[in-house]
């Protein structure tokens, strides 16, 4: 499994059919780097509702009541959304992404944003067939409040060679179809979670 | 004429409007947001006027196919994809020229060294 290099990536971008790896829109050639490409952070965001201060088991939730913990933040472009120390919120990219059945990619942060403590994602394998923009678990890990700015830079994917390619699409098999903000954590349709979150004795 | 925002003062152009809105219901097809036309590093951002003619005319084209399309789901996937386009067609129109002018004199500079 190779990672792609800037020229495969270019090709792929540029490839007609279903073969053509989309990220859009490129604002801007520097984010094109050596073997990855930059993505910048959305606008909208998910935080946790601080006041709720209960033990979290989303195994004893409902979509709704999961939902019901957190609230989506809509910040416009050329204003901020201020992470705090310790704080955890769900950000997206701005970009949206459709990967070929061949490819996969491992989101990453920058590493000039994790040298001021942000921590970018932590499920970061975006499977071949997915089609969104892709949600990104924020951290601060720093002593002091971050301002994020929708549109800038602050995460990059690097993609790979599957083989063979997947046959069956991601589209329509999964919890999280072609989204274009962050999604809601969706932990509680995990079936077969049951059998250990039950709590008996 | 002077009252009009630049971008309706442009004359109607029928050619460039079904050129423009095939792409974009094409990209439609693919699952895609029609935000712009051409593919990488080519790409032109789509107009309001043009991503809603998309989103008309792939309605149009999937009742077409498919008297039964239209269910609130089948909506909901389209009305994501158009609220995308026009997010980043917005995006795209009001930094995208300074975010290249900013790259390209970069080159220029590392050029110099």
């Amino acid at each position: 499994m190779s990672t792609l290099s800037k020229e495969r990536i270019e090709a792929r971008l540029s490839e007609p059919g279903a073969k053509r790896l989309v990220i859009t829109p490129i604002l801007s050639p520097k984010q094109l780097g050596d073997i990855s490409v930059d993505l910048r952070i959305g606008n909208q965001f998910i935080v946790f509702r601080l006041h709720m201060g209960e033990l979290l088991n989303p195994f004893a939730l409902t979509d709704t009541q999961l939902r019901g913990l957190q609230e989506r933040r809509v910040v416009r472009f050329g204003q901020k959304f201020v992470l705090h120390p310790g704080q955890m919120a769900l950000g997206c990219t701005f970009e949206y992404l459709q990967i070929p059945s061949d490819l996969e990619g491992q989101v990453e942060g920058r590493s000039s944003w994790a040298r001021v403590g942000l921590q970018v994602a932590t499920a970061t394998c975006i499977e071949p067939g997915f089609s969104g923009v892709v949600t990104l678990e924020l951290a601060n890990v720093g002593p002091m409040p971050l301002d994020l700015f929708p549109g800038v830079r602050v995460a990059q994917i690097v993609l790979r060679d599957v083989e063979p390619a997947v046959k069956e699409a991601y589209a329509g098999r999964r919890k999280y179809f072609r989204p274009i903000g962050p999604q809601f954590s969706r932990l509680t349709r995990d079936e077969d979670a049951k059998p250990f979150t039950r709590g008996e004795s | 004429m002077t009252f009009l925002p630049t971008e309706s003062r442009a004359q109607y152009q029928l050619r460039r409007t079904l050129r423009v809105v095939h792409e974009l219901v094409l990209r439609l097809k693919q699952g895609l947001p029609p935000n712009e036309t051409g593919v990488w590093p080519n790409a032109t951002a789509a107009g309001l006027a043009d991503i809603w003619n998309s989103a008309w005319a792939y309605n149009c084209l999937r009742l077409e196919e498919d008297p039964k399309w239209g269910t609130p789901s089948n909506l909901s996937d389209l009305f994501r994809l158009i609220l995308k386009a026009i997010e980043v067609s917005y995006v795209q129109t009001k930094f995208g020229p300074e975010l290249k002018s900013i790259a390209a004199h970069e080159h220029t500079e590392q050029g110099k060294d």
